[in-house]
Formats: structure tokens, C-alpha cells, sequence
């Protein structure tokens, strides 16, 4: 029983991390920027929706549209950010923005809703009981949500003439470019996508999680990982890892002593690393 | 050009003189804490060395207002009468739930010459910084860290206001042994999931320690990565383990997060949920009845029985300051400069050596600083341990935290998690 507990957990736990992988493997294999950010826009998702439940009496879904409205805005500043800035100063400008980012994000959050763990409340989609587990429809909703946006996104990259140009920039921007690619275009596309599908995830998965302002690192973390074992720029590569390690990590948690809980997903990692010949496989 | 030279001789001597004298009268009237100066001071200043930002300041905020009313009561009061009236003040210095500051804001606060410490929130943090202090010769009365070494360490300027690792393991232990009794539970098992951290850890060691002679049996025990912010592989870990007793020793947001979790997903078979770490107020105000039936730290509020009147005053005082009630920590905040001053109206001196001195021997009763109902009177021992610490241990009943333990002030009857 505690087996498929854990597999159960591990699959809800690794569909958050997958859902997060898949925007920023589009924003490392496109936009060709380490976003480190990306994490912290997925803790803005989670906190616009307490302030949506808190202040405007509006469940998570109810304030889905409007807040994915809002990151498009946003990530259509961040972008020209990292085009405008980053770009002039090179690889390292773009890092550093990602980083000052990440700290004015979390400064920002911890002014305006202090360090007190924080949890939303109130939202009920019925449960399912599986082999002891409860599992939520909140959940069920999450891992659904998480399997339409990179199966969609996909799609967007192989089916639609804007995907195969994305495609084209993360395999060769320069020659993307010679074919009249507008390649700042494309880069910012990216970026923004990345962003909107980052505070989506927040927004989703808010009814069931523990918001405090740091939590966006955790998830950097685990974007970082997914990426690595799903490879850049792979939409459902990163559905598949972020599952796996989703997996890896709740199993050894459950049966192992502490330490195998980081331990074990970074042992995934480094496997993958020395059994692949390369990283990049962009779809 | 002699006569020119011997002129600006005698006007670089004659500087020279007057720049002495001036540093000379600024060093005979400093007004600062801790100086020793034959002049009464003013004001008298404490340091605060605590987490008001980051994770760990949702304790360290309320440790910060529960000191400040009582600095503003005594100020209100006349100040500490033996010094003239002298004011106290608060600087604080921001730890930032990060123990690699405990050294930086406890050298930053030796070199404010505050005449005394007080606060800490993590273990850690807190045993970074009394090495400082130490050498400098300034008390610390240390607010939340409970690691035992923190007394243990022999360092005569160190004084823990808050139960240690031992205590605190006794005290969870007499709450589920209680609740155990009570829901006719005989040879309790217990399954234990403990934040690794010195706190965690030197916590889980002692209640192995004192439940050994009980017959409580351990069916399970596992650390968590003091970095772990999902749950639900543990809950489900816990929930699995078919104990009788499920124990947290974690931190608040570790218990928000399992009785979050037992209630919406692995909902455990155990009658008696304790999550040690978490306080009742606070978890309350998150999951409201989600939370029904789990045991954790209690919150006094008006109604208690045994309240001494000092306790309402500062409730009230703290209600109209900062809109809010008060919690464990807040009191334990201001029994640190009850503390403080006690031993400053005792030592009629500011200097940190005499106030360490007194602290050693001051005692504080329900009339004199002392706002708990249980225990009437609070002193240190010789190793600088708080002698019959108070803890107070409250169960979620219809969203709200009753009191249970102890059992003189208990609200309600303990009933079984989950029914």
C-alpha cells in the first residue's frame, strides 16, 4: 500500500516539477537564457492566487485567465529586458539580470505577505480514493493541466510555421536568421511563453501547496533537473523527467534515509548525463 | 621666519591640547549602555538578535512585540528605578533565519555596546552568536533556540528563557503518554518524522531517551532535509506506519504542511497526531478545522484559568499595539526583558558583567514580570537553564486551539484525531 502511496505522490509531485520543467526547457532551448527567475515567477502564480482568494474572493480557476493575461504583460517585459540589457553585455548580463530578478521577486513577496507559511483554502473539486491516498481533484486538475500544456506546446513546436521557426533559432540562430527569422522575435517569444506557462503552473497548483516566498528556488531546482534529464528545448522530454524524478524522489523518501532524498534524483541525473552523449535535443 | 615658526608651534601645541580636553569630556559623558560610567544613564540600551525576516520570522517578529511591551510598561512605569529611572530601548539586529549571520549580528551588536542580548529563534543561529558574547562579556538571554547546548556549553553569559531539547522532549512526552491514558490507548507506538537540524535532531535524541523507560515503542523514526518543502511522501510514510502516536518534531511551516496533508491526503489511522513544532494559533488561522484533533503548541488567551493580571494587561497592550494576539513567542519575548530588568534594578549597574551577575540569581513571580499561569515564579538555574519552563499544549477542536496540557489550566477533553 505505501508502494503505490509513494508512486501515486511521486507521479502529482513530478507533474508540478514536469510543469515547470516545460516552460523553462523553452526559455534555455529558444531563448537561450538561464532564466534563474524562472522559479519565482512560478511563486508570483502561487501568491497572486492568495491574494485573488484573499482579497477578491476568487478561487484559483476563476482567476486563471486574468492572471495568465497578466504574465503575458509581464513576460513581454522581462523579455525585452533580457533582449535589450542582456543581449548588449553577453551571457553574463543575462544571468545576472535572471539572478537580480530572483532576488527582487522574493524581497517583493516577503514585503508584501511576510515569511508566515501560507496555504489556500476553500477550493473543493471532490476527491478520488486511490489504493488509500486521497487525491484531490485539485490535483487531478494539475497533472491534467500539465499533460494539454506540453502536449500543446508540442504541437505548437512541430506542427505551426512559428514553431519551426522557434525550432530553427534554438538550432542555429544565426542561420534561423539568414532564412528571415527575426530572431529577437523569436527570443522573446520564448521568454514570454516561458513565463505565462511558469505563473500558470503557480496558479494551478496553489490549492495544494504551502506558499512561502522562498518556494520559487525550490522550483529552479527542479526546472534545472528536469531540463538536464529531459533534455532543452524538449517539451514532453520534460514531461517524462519531471515524473521520473517525481517518482525517485517520493520512493526514496519513502523506504530511504534522508539523505537519499537529494541524493537519489541527483544520481538519476548524473546517469543520464554519462549515458547521453549530449545534452541538447531540441524538438 | 623664527619667530613665524615658533608662533605655529605654539599654535599646533595649543590645538593639540584643546583637541585632548574635547576627547577627553566626550569619553566622561557617554550615555551608552554597558560603558560602567560613574554617570547614571538615561537610556539603556538592549540588543535584540533575532529572525525578523525569512522563514524563521514567524517567530522572531512576535518575540520582537511581545519585548517591546514590556519595554514600553516598564518605561511607562518610571524605568528601571535603581539607574534613576533609566529608559530601556531596543536595537534590533536581523539574523534573517540565517545562522551564518549569528556571528556578524552578534559582533555588530557588541560594537553597538548594548548592555545586554536577548532573542534567537534558531538553535544555531544562537550558538554562532554566544561565542561572540561571550568573549565580550555580554548576557544573552536567549528567547526560542532549545538546543541544549546552548546552556550546556558553560558559557556564564548565557541564559536560555525557553524550555531545552530534554524538557521540551518530557514535556511532548507527559502530553502523549496523557492523551495515550485518556483514549485508552495501552503500549502506545509512535512514528517520527524530525526536521534535520541541531534543533530536530537533539530533539528526536531526547524523547528516545526519556520514552525509553515508558514502553513507548518507536515503529518508525526518519529525518527530513531541513530544505523540504513537499510533505506528502512523509505524510504518506506517517499515515502508512499504522502508529498509534504520529510525532512532528519539525518547524511551523513543516506542520502546516502534514496536517494540511493528513487531513486532504493520507489521512492516518493514528489516534494521537502531535506536531510538535507547529503553534496552534497559527496553523488555526491557515487550515481552521482542517486541522481538528492534532495536538500542538498552545496559545494562552484570556479565560485561562490561574491568569495573573499582569498577562491581561499585556495582552491588551499588545491587542491595541500591533492588532493581533499574542503567541508563545511574543511571551517569550517579553519575558527576556522582564528578565533583563530585573537584573538591572538588582544590580543598580549597567555594565554587562553586573547584569550577568544578577541574572544568576533574579527571580521573577506573577507580580514582577512572571505572565504565565503555570509556572507562578521563573529563575535560571546555575548552568544559565530556565528552572519548570512553561509549555502549553492545545488541541484543534472545531477550528480553535484548547489548551490540554497542563492539566490544571486544561480547556477541553482530549479526543481522538480524525473522529
Amino acid at each position: 500500500m505505501l508502494f503505490e502511496q509513494l508512486l501515486i505522490v511521486g507521479i502529482i509531485t513530478g507533474s508540478v516539477y514536469s510543469l515547470v520543467g516545460v516552460g523553462f526547457t523553452l526559455v534555455l532551448g529558444v531563448g537561450k537564457v538561464a532564466n534563474f527567475a524562472h522559479g519565482s515567477f512560478v511563486a508570483v502564480g502561487l501568491y497572486l492566487a492568495l491574494f485573488a482568494s484573499d482579497t477578491l474572493r476568487l478561487n484559483a480557476y476563476e482567476a486563471f485567465v486574468p492572471a495568465v493575461i497578466l504574465f503575458a504583460l509581464i513576460g513581454v517585459a522581462v523579455a525585452e529586458l533580457f533582449e535589450w540589457r542582456g543581449r548588449k553585455v553577453g551571457e553574463i548580463g543575462e544571468l545576472l539580470i535572471g539572478l537580480a530578478l530572483l532576488l527582487l521577486i522574493g524581497g517583493l513577496l516577503e514585503v508584501l505577505f511576510s515569511d508566515t507559511p501560507r496555504t489556500i483554502n476553500g477550493l473543493v473539486l471532490g476527491h478520488v480514493d486511490i489504493a488509500g491516498l486521497i487525491i484531490s481533484g485539485t490535483e487531478f486538475v494539475a497533472v491534467a493541466f500539465t499533460l494539454v500544456t506540453a502536449v500543446s506546446l508540442y504541437l505548437f513546436l512541430r506542427g505551426s510555421r512559428w514553431g519551426r521557426a522557434l525550432r530553427a533559432v534554438a538550432d542555429n540562430g544565426e542561420a534561423a536568421g539568414l532564412y528571415g527569422v527575426r530572431v529577437p522575435v523569436a527570443r522573446r517569444a520564448a521568454v514570454t511563453i516561458s513565463i505565462v506557462v511558469a505563473g500558470a503552473a503557480g496558479i494551478v497548483i496553489s490549492p495544494f501547496t504551502v506558499l512561502t516566498p522562498d518556494v520559487g528556488s525550490t522550483y529552479l531546482i527542479s526546472a534545472f533537473a528536469v531540463v538536464i534529464v529531459g533534455g532543452i528545448g524538449n517539451a514532453l522530454g520534460a514531461v517524462l523527467a519531471g515524473i521520473g524524478i517525481g517518482i525517485v524522489t517520493s520512493l526514496s523518501s519513502g523506504y530511504l534515509a534522508s539523505y537519499w532524498t537529494s541524493l537519489a534524483p541527483l544520481i538519476v541525473i548524473l546517469l543520464v548525463l554519462l549515458l547521453r552523449p549530449g545534452l541538447s535535443e531540441a524538438v | 621666519m623664527q619667530t613665524l615658526t615658533t608662533g605655529v608651534q605654539r599654535l599646533a601645541i595649543g590645538a593639540t591640547i584643546a583637541s585632548l580636553a574635547l576627547v577627553a569630556t566626550a569619553c566622561g559623558s557617554s550615555n551608552s549602555g554597558g560603558s560602567g560610567a560613574a554617570k547614571t544613564p538615561s537610556t539603556i540600551t538592549l540588543g535584540e538578535i533575532t529572525d525578523l525576516s525569512g522563514v524563521a520570522s514567524f517567530y522572531g517578529i512576535p518575540e520582537n512585540h511581545g519585548a517591546q511591551i514590556a519595554v514600553d510598561q516598564i518605561n511607562a512605569a518610571g524605568g528601571i528605578k535603581s539607574l534613576g529611572g533609566a529608559k530601556l530601548a531596543i536595537k534590533t539586529f536581523d539574523t534573517a533565519s540565517n545562522p551564518d549571520n549569528g556571528q556578524t549580528e552578534a559582533t555588530a551588536a557588541v560594537g553597538a555596546k548594548v548592555a545586554a542580548v536577548f532573542g534567537g529563534e534558531i538553535s544555531d543561529t544562537v550558538l554562532a552568536g554566544i561565542n561572540v558574547t561571550q568573549r565580550a562579556g555580554i548576557p544573552w538571554v536567549d528567547a526560542g533556540g532549545t538546543a541544549n547546548e546552548i546552556h550546556e556549553r558553560g558559557y556564564n553569559t548565557v541564559f536560555q528563557a525557553v524550555h531545552d531539547s530534554t524538557q521540551f522532549a518530557a514535556e511532548w512526552l507527559d502530553v502523549a503518554q496523557l492523551a495515550a491514558q485518556k483514549l485508552g490507548v495501552s503500549n502506545p507506538t509512535v512514528a517520527i518524522a524530525y526536521s534535520e537540524s541541531s534543533y530536530g535532531d537533539e530533539l528526536y535524541q531526547a524523547w528516545n531517551t526519556a520514552a525509553a523507560s515508558t514502553g513507548m515503542k518507536t515503529v518508525t523514526s526518519f529525518g527530513y532535509p531541513l530544505t523540504t518543502t513537499d510533505f506528502s511522501s512523509i505524510a504518506a510514510r506517517l499515515a502508512a506506519s499504522n502508529a498509534d502516536i504520529i510525532l512532528n518534531m519539525g518547524y511551523p511551516a513543516d506542520g502546516l504542511a502534514l496536517a494540511k496533508l493528513f487531513a486532504t491526503q493520507s489521512k492516518p489511522k493514528a489516534k494521537i497526531v502531535l506536531l510538535a513544532g507547529s503553534d496552534a494559533g497559527a496553523v488555526t488561522g491557515q487550515l481552521a478545522s482542517q486541522a481538528n484533533g492534532a495536538l500542538m503548541i498552545g496559545d494562552i488567551v484570556p479565560g485561562v484559568k490561574g491568569l495573573p493580571a499582569s498577562f491581561t494587561t499585556f495582552y491588551n497592550d499588545y491587542e491595541s499595539k500591533y492588532h493581533s494576539a499574542p503567541d508563545s513567542q511574543s511571551m517569550s519575548g517579553y519575558i527576556c526583558v522582564e528578565f533583563i530588568a530585573a537584573a538591572l534594578q538588582k544590580a543598580k549597574s549597567d555594565s554587562p558583567s553586573a547584569i550577568t551577575k544578577a541574572l544568576h540569581s533574579v527571580t521573577l513571580t506573577q507580580m514582577t514580570g512572571d505572565i504565565y499561569p503555570d509556572p507562578t515564579t521563573l529563575s535560571f538555574a546555575s548552568d544559565g537553564a530556565l528552572n519548570n519552563a512553561p509549555f502549553y499544549a492545545a488541541e484543534i477542536t472545531d477550528g480553535v486551539g484548547k489548551l490540554i496540557w497542563p492539566t490544571d489550566v486544561a480547556e477541553t477533553t482530549i479526543t481522538a484525531y480524525g473522529k
